[in-house]
């Protein structure tokens, strides 16, 4: 049939006279002329390609030909009846089914050719509610993909899981390739990844969300080409280059962002600081002394805030009852008994407004033979938490220069300045003042008087550290004014490649990238109770990473069967280094150099490491139905004797192409793909030898050396990954509702496992390759355009599912358990026969039927080492929705999350030191309580009767205090369900039209939003009492931190506005 | 066409073969590591390691050797396994022998010219297994440190096994200095006895007494003569019997290496003198409790805090703190052995009818002396103290209780000579009495997770988490009779009755 319409096209041609055609392409986005948009005859060889103004003109148009095809990249093609003078407005076809996807190597590609899933987020996507970081940005827009960012400090890290947790090392984030060139992700973070440390963000956040063209997460096998570093997965991150019409445009984003604390922990206000000060301990110890009396005597009465007074000392909330008339002694009163009430909102007065501001301002040129951007951004942030900041300086270009017919350069550079006047400290220590405010406190601490006297000086000019203790925790402001945290990070990475195209079908690339950044950070304290004689502790870190690459890719046609080919080599070359100066013990409180130190102690810390590589890559398309592609790649590296091959292969089919007859308007798309790969995960330098170390200080003047606590191994392999997947698209009714469905699993073996031994056979560790841990999970996206309409409401939600299972299927001959994560006695773990990242700590002996076992004294009896549940969430689903009515537009995503257990070091203290909601609930600090029946009344409890020989319904008594404190060994009784529901972005846009913009001439576009980011939690599990946000954080940033909370800073909400203008 | 793949194929093979593999064993050689270690600075490590875990005894063992009192956070301990306690000490012994051992091995080749460093690498295992042993009872001892044989899973050692072995390994090294010192230097790395091998040899044959004399109860013919042995002959076995010769572990002063005490002065005030201590000391008219305690900042009166109450009330000033003299300086000292001991053990000897030289008079009178110089206090004080209430009486109470006050701030030792003596027996027999009259013992205390089920403070510690993880079927076959983690099966040594103390 197609071939007798041919064949009765090249017949008229030959006989029919011609005419000629004219008319203008315009954009029906935003009425401009579209530039380079090609028009071709229906069945003819005649065609053109529109000027700079949009127009064009076909000579020769045979008569009697009917339909012109109008077709531009991005946009909606379109067939017309020829008429003369024609206005073509094209729509872009953000639905369009030949979709062009960046795949691993920056090689572009046909969607629907591609045989993984893989999954990209666009630019509007990313920036519509101005959220403040990419990592952000990306969260709950990709199916499998989970970011949980740390907290809510200013410029605070984030964990990216790729398909969930498989592997056993601390670190096992994806891999970031910037423009095909990879970047580092580390995040710098001090401290001990255990108790405390201060966060100085995650490496991709230094790239300038409004920079970015796209991003594509490369989920499993897809990420093959990328061989020993892959098997975490890949994330694409494509920046924005020139414009894709010709001409000279100017842009400007910004956005203002107020951030307020939201999600406080729930905290009583019934009781204030001290101890036995309830009614419960007045009734018991009363001596007959009126309850002002006993209280004054017994509860709490402030002289010195060291244990000068009664219980002054104490920094729970186990004292008397507020706002019941009793006059006492306390900090602020000036040695006079003054009004006993509480502050409720002293947590939060200590917060403020943070502030954000962004802006960009980006040029972009396209011309012949150039293609250009350049942008310079700046970015400012304080924080909820007073006196912290982050501030963003960069600039970058991306410019694409074709020097002849054969030769065309790329070069493409990011600058990026980071710096911080001071970040939060975080975890338990006296400089988070999380811990004095919220864990330890007194629940009527006046935080007005705090604030107004933190700097009080004595008459000799020295700080009286004014506060409402004067051990264990520093007046808060104190903290955030003197104990500065510094950080700067300055940052380049950037690539040059030069291309060279001898014939059509063969391309010679060669490129040299670099990521650099060099890191200083300088943790100062002038006076807390941990460092009373100052500390500060100064570390330059300094990272390159240096990618060549060198890449030969054909393409050719033979018949029906297009065929890719590309060979390459890469070599890498990364080198790292540490160097720390610790000091303690100042001589001059608050100068923080070297010499006014009694110890400095010097660290150096090195790595090196270096890879050759060789891939290759094979694709074969047949008639646009079937695809196939196969990749190899070969590495040797430093850090491992062997060298490593990584094959993979995929498949994709498009059955209602084969089968045209299926293809309907109801069943518009069909593809289905199958996958399998083998990809690896590197280890880190210097693991596959033994050697002594030395302490980081002399003692009395002595080198002290010690042997590796970590057996190490020569014969040390990579981890490895086989994955396999299926997937499916589906399109119905024109692609109005679209599926997208994987099904997959891995299998992670050799696993490098450095193993707590038995501590008794000479080492504490021993590194192995053993283990495996087998994941499957289902991915799904849907998307519905539920309206569509030009002129009316438009309507797109979309629906990103995911659920992954790990199961730990060995480690180590004899060992069955191994440590991840650790804080407080709580450890996560892998144990076999269970998910990854199971919480083992010390639960509850309950009786066969669930209750808790109470001894006979009435205190929960207890066991240790035990599984209290697992990290991991049981699925998640985010939702979009994307509105469009004429020149409004405006989104919201809701994101969800089901279980992932989370063990709150915020309630563990909170509970006992009587200061969360639950310590003070029901009347339970006046009376005897009855546990299951007044107490932890969520919880039965059974008592051992020794004349019945059974467990019988507990009927002691026991009273509020002894209560959470007896609580507090059993680490069970912290630990809450991390489901949530929250309302994560929101926007609101307009656009202002053409015709008023046209009025102002320079204006081509404009837009204004009103933004909102982490808006809503509107849902948590009932287990998490105080009403944490289940993302905040603990101390470590990588696999170590997951499912544990450590005084964490609450989470703020930003609502602004965001404007676009282009010129 | 051709010529292209040609020049690619070799271009590729450029790029492999050019940038090749043959650095990458330099490359992957850690260059702020070490591939090898002269001796003295391994041993200096060992000794440094020793005394930040064991001379860091504060927490749990002051209580429970009778001389501290919590005044803060009473309720912290529970007589639960907390490793950051328990669990540190016990590492530290196993990864500082596998340092030592790394140095036997290596000096393997040369037994005689490195005499003095495998000799003091010999003691010093020995005495931070005894420690050890002392606190958990059976150990892994014959099968462990042996990761590289493939023993992976150590099975645990009888307390009398380990017990022996130490005895033989302190006889060898003390024969073996008997014959003649060697010719190797210990080196800076020595920061016990800055490289005095005359006083290693008397810390050895310190030891074997400790040794002996711990075990009296069990094994008392072994013990009388081995006491015998090393009393009777002086110049073959020096024992450290002049306080010059103390075993004192000095603290260099640096805030990494502040003195123990002194660094948890730095930033805490938990910890107060006990009652039973202050009591005694006061009603002894001890010159030493200017020493060892500070008067109440409230009124300038001694006055120590009970044992184990659940929550303090009241002012802490009222209580009395440690001395400047333990707690205060930077480089303060952490005591492994003090000559006082070789007297008072004279003393037990001779009042048991051993052949010592010294009557128990004498070597008590001697002990007390000791002690007095000890804690700064001149002879005259010392005499005049041992003309009054510190005169010997003939009695075990009076020996074991200056045995005890002379052990302050060496924890384990006061432990474990209450555990073996009763003494001093106030920790047994004191009791509080509450304002709502409620009484209670002191030891183990009102906080004592476990109620009123013991009446005594610990008898050992609790194994320490990692092996309940790592370990547990070996550690399994040597908890037989433990109660409670802490009570139940006691040390091989200690002989008091089950029915009074569990």
């Amino acid at each position: 049939m197609l071939f007798l319409a041919y064949l009765f096209a090249c017949v008229c041609t030959a006989t029919a006279q011609t005419s000629k055609v004219d008319g203008v392409v315009i954009s029906a986005d935003d009425g401009q002329p579209i530039i380079g948009a090609s028009i071709t005859v229906k069945g003819e060889k005649v065609g053109a390609i529109t000027d700079i103004d949009g127009t064009f003109t076909l000579e020769n148009v045979p008569l009697g030909v009917k339909t012109l095809v109008v077709s531009f990249i991005g946009m909606k093609s379109k067939e017309l009846p020829i008429k003369s003078n024609m206005k073509i407005v094209l729509e872009s076809s953000q639905r369009m089914l030949n979709e062009v996807v960046v795949t691993a190597l920056g090689i572009s590609r046909d969607k629907k050719s591609i045989g993984n899933a893989m999954q990209t987020v666009k630019t509007d996507e990313l920036t519509a509610a101005a959220a403040p970081s990419i990592t952000s940005a990306l969260s709950g827009k990709v199916a499998g993909t989970q970011v949980n960012t740390f907290g809510g400090t200013v410029g605070a890290s984030a964990r990216i899981s790729i398909r969930g947790n498989s592997s056993l090392d601390n670190d096992q984030q994806p891999l970031i390739v910037v423009d095909g060139i990879p970047i580092s992700n580390s995040v710098n973070r001090s401290g001990d990844n255990t108790y405390g440390g201060v966060d100085y963000g995650s490496g991709i956040n230094d790239i300038n969300v409004e920079d970015i063209e796209s991003v594509t997460v490369l989920k499993g096998g897809a990420a093959a080409l990328y061989g020993m570093r892959a098997g975490n997965g890949v994330i694409l991150i494509t920046t924005k280059s020139g414009n894709k019409k010709k001409g000279t445009t100017v842009s400007y984003d910004g956005s203002l962002t107020v951030d307020y604390v939201v999600n406080l922990p729930k905290m009583q206000n019934l009781y204030g600081e001290g101890h036995d000060g309830d009614e419960y301990h007045w009734k018991q110890n009363s001596e007959g002394l009126t309850y002002q009396d006993y209280s004054s005597k017994y509860g709490f009465s402030y002289v010195d805030g060291k244990g000068g007074g009664v219980n002054d000392g104490y920094d729970e909330s186990w004292g008397p009852r507020m706002n019941n008339g009793l006059k006492l002694l306390q900090f602020d009163s000036n040695g006079v008994a003054a009004p006993w009430v509480s502050d409720k909102n002293n947590i939060m007065d200590f917060f403020q407004h943070g502030i954000t501001q962004n802006h960009t301002v980006s040029v972009a040129s396209t011309s012949d033979n150039v293609q250009v951007r350049a942008s310079l951004s700046y970015r400012k942030q304080t924080g909820t938490v007073p006196n912290t900041d982050e501030s963003r300086y960069g600039g970058s270009v991306n410019a694409t220069i074709k020097l002849n017919k054969q030769v065309s350069m790329n070069f493409d550079g990011n600058y990026t300045r980071t710096k911080s006047g001071n970040l939060l400290d975080q975890g338990y220590k006296d400089n988070n003042p999380m811990q004095g405010l919220i864990e330890w406190s007194g629940r009527q601490i006046n935080m007005k008087n705090l604030k107004k006297y933190w700097a009080q000086t004595d008459a000799a000019g020295n700080y009286t550290y004014y506060n409402w203790i004067h051990e264990y925790h520093t007046n808060p402001y104190f903290v955030m004014n003197k104990n500065l945290n510094t950080y700067q990070r300055d940052r380049f990475f950037g690539k040059s490649s030069l291309q060279y195209n001898p014939f059509s079908w063969l391309k010679v690339e060669g490129r040299m990238g670099v990521d650099y950044y060099n890191a200083e950070s300088k943790e100062c304290i002038y006076f807390d109770y941990d460092y009373p004689n100052g500390y500060f502790d100064q570390r330059i870190l300094s990272n390159t990473e240096f990618n060549t690459d060198l890449m030969v890719t054909a393409t050719k046609t033979f018949g029906n069967l297009n065929v890719v080919g590309i060979v390459g080599t890469n070599y890498r070359d990364n080198l790292w280094e540490d160097n720390e100066v610790e000091c303690s013990g100042l001589t001059i409180p608050g100068v923080y150099t070297v010499g006014n130190a009694t110890s400095p102690v010097y660290t150096m810390d090195h790595s090196h490491i270096r890879s050759n590589s060789v891939y290759g890559n094979l694709s074969l398309g047949w008639k646009g139905q079937l695809y196939m592609d196969a990749s190899a790649r070969n590495d040797w590296s430093s850090t491992i004797k062997k060298s490593f091959f990584y094959p993979s292969v995929s498949m994709s089919w498009l059955p209602l192409e084969s089968f045209k007859i299926l293809k309907s308007k109801t069943l518009s798309f069909f593809k289905l793909r199958a996958s399998y790969a083998d990809i690896g995960s590197a280890t880190s330098a210097y693991k596959n030898q033994n050697y002594y170390y030395a302490e980081k200080s002399t003692f009395n003047g002595v080198t002290q050396l010690y042997k590796s606590t970590t057996l190490n191994n020569p014969d040390l392999k990579p981890e490895n990954i086989h994955t396999w997947e299926v997937g499916s698209e589906i399109g119905l009714f024109e692609d109005r509702l679209h599926f997208d469905i994987a099904y997959y699993q891995k299998r992670t073996t050799d696993q490098i496992l450095n193993i707590t031994t038995s501590d008794v056979i000479g080492y504490s560790y021993m590194l192995v390759n053993a283990g495996q841990i087998n994941n499957k999970g289902v991915e799904l996206q849907f998307r519905g355009d539920i309206l569509r309409s030009e002129r009316g409401l438009n309507w797109t939600t979309t629906v990103n599912f995911s659920r992954d299972r790990s199961k730990v299927i060995a480690l180590y001959k004899g060992i069955d358990s191994y440590g991840m994560g650790w804080t407080w006695g709580i450890a996560t773990q892998a144990r076999v026969g269970s998910q990854w990242g199971d919480l083992v700590g010390t639960t509850y002996q309950r009786t066969t039927d669930g209750a808790i076992k109470l001894s006979s004294d009435g205190t929960p009896v207890t066991a240790s080492a035990q599984v209290m549940g697992n990290v991991n969430p049981d699925y998640l689903i985010s939702w979009l929705h994307d509105f469009r009515w004429r020149n409004w537009s405006g989104g919201l995503m809701l994101d969800f999350r089901k279980g992932g257990k989370i063990w709150s070091q915020t309630m563990m203290h909170t509970y006992v030191t009587g200061t969360a909601s639950i310590t003070a609930k029901n009347g339970i600090r006046t009376k005897a309580c009855v546990p299951g029946q007044d107490i932890s009344t969520n919880e039965r409890f059974e008592q051992y009767n020794s004349t019945t020989g059974k467990w019988e319904k507990a009927t002691c008594t026991v009273d509020a205090q002894n209560w959470y404190e007896s609580l507090f060994t059993a680490n069970e009784t912290y630990m809450f369900d991390g489901s949530f529901l929250k309302l994560r972005e929101m926007h609101l846009t307009y656009d202002f039209p053409k015709s008023i913009l046209s009025k102002t001439k320079y204006i081509s576009r404009a837009s204004i939003s009103l933004v909102g980011d982490n808006v809503a939690l509107l849902w948590v599990d009932r287990s998490n009492t105080l009403r944490l946000d289940p993302e905040c954080g603990g101390v470590s940033s990588d696999s170590r931190g997951v499912g544990l909370e450590q005084a964490s800073a609450p989470s703020s909400r930003s609502i602004g506005i965001k404007l676009n203008l282009t010129f | 066409m051709k010529k292209i793949f040609q020049y690619i194929a070799v271009l590729l093979l450029i790029v492999i073969t050019g940038s090749c593999t043959d650095k990458f064993n330099e490359i992957n050689t850690d260059p702020d590591a070490y591939s090898t270690a002269p001796y003295t600075n391994i041993l200096c490590y060992c000794l440094q390691n020793t005394a930040m875990n064991w001379g860091d005894d504060l927490s749990d063992l002051s209580t429970w050797a009778g001389f501290i009192s919590k005044i803060q956070y009473p309720d912290n301990y529970h007589y639960i396994s907390t490793d950051n306690f328990f669990g540190n000490k016990w590492l530290c012994t196993y990864t500082t022998v596998s340092d030592l051992n790394d140095i036997m091995t290596r000096s393997q080749s040369d037994t005689i010219g490195n005499k003095n460093m495998r000799n003091v690498c010999k003691v010093w295992k020995c005495f931070l297994v005894m420690m050890t042993t002392d606190c958990y009872g059976d150990i892994p001892y014959s099968e462990a440190w042996k990761a590289t044989e493939g023993v992976l899973k150590t099975p645990y050692d009888s307390q009398k096994s380990v017990y022996m072995a130490i005895d033989s390994t302190l006889s060898a090294v003390a024969d073996s200095w008997a014959s003649g010192e060697g010719t190797d230097k210990l080196g800076p790395g020595d920061v016990m006895f800055s490289g005095s091998i005359k006083k290693w040899q008397r810390f050895c044959n310190s030891l074997r007494l400790r040794l002996a004399v711990r075990l009296v109860n069990v094994e008392p013919d072994k013990s009388k003569a081995t006491v015998e042995k090393i009393l009777n002959n002086s110049t073959t076995y020096p024992v450290i019997d002049n306080c010059d010769d103390n075993a004192y572990q000095r603290w260099d002063g640096t805030s990494t290496y502040y003195d123990r005490y002194y660094n948890d002065y730095l930033t805490r005030d938990d910890y107060g003198i006990s009652e039973i201590f202050m009591n005694y000391l006061v009603n002894q008219k001890d010159p030493r409790r200017t020493v060892i305690a500070k008067v109440a900042a409230s009124d300038g009166k001694y006055r120590g805090q009970y044992n184990g109450v659940n929550s303090i009330s009241g002012s802490i000033n009222q209580y009395s703190r440690m001395g400047a003299f333990y707690r205060e300086n930077p480089k303060g000292f952490s005591p492994y052995y003090k000559a006082c001991e070789t007297y008072f053990a004279e003393a037990e000897a001779a009042m048991r009818g051993w052949n010592v030289p010294l009557t128990a008079e004498e070597a008590y009178d001697k002990g007390v002396t000791c002690s007095m110089t000890d804690n700064g206090l001149s002879v005259d004080s010392a005499n005049v103290y041992l003309e009054n209430k510190g005169k010997f009486d003939g009695t075990y109470s009076r020996l074991y209780h200056e045995w005890w006050t002379s052990l302050f701030k060496e924890n384990i030792e006061a432990w474990s000579l209450y555990r073996r003596t009763g003494y001093p027996d106030e920790i047994h027999n004191s009791i509080v009495t509450y304002s709502d009259k409620k009484t209670v013992k002191q030891y183990p205390g009102e906080y004592c997770y476990y109620g009123t089920t013991h009446n005594d403070v610990p008898f050992r510690f609790p194994y320490p988490n990692n092996q309940e993880l790592y370990n547990a079927d070996n550690l399994k076959k040597v908890q037989n009779g433990i109660k409670d983690y802490c009570w139940g099966k006691k040390m091989y040594w200690d002989t008091r009755s089950d029915n009074e103390y569990y």
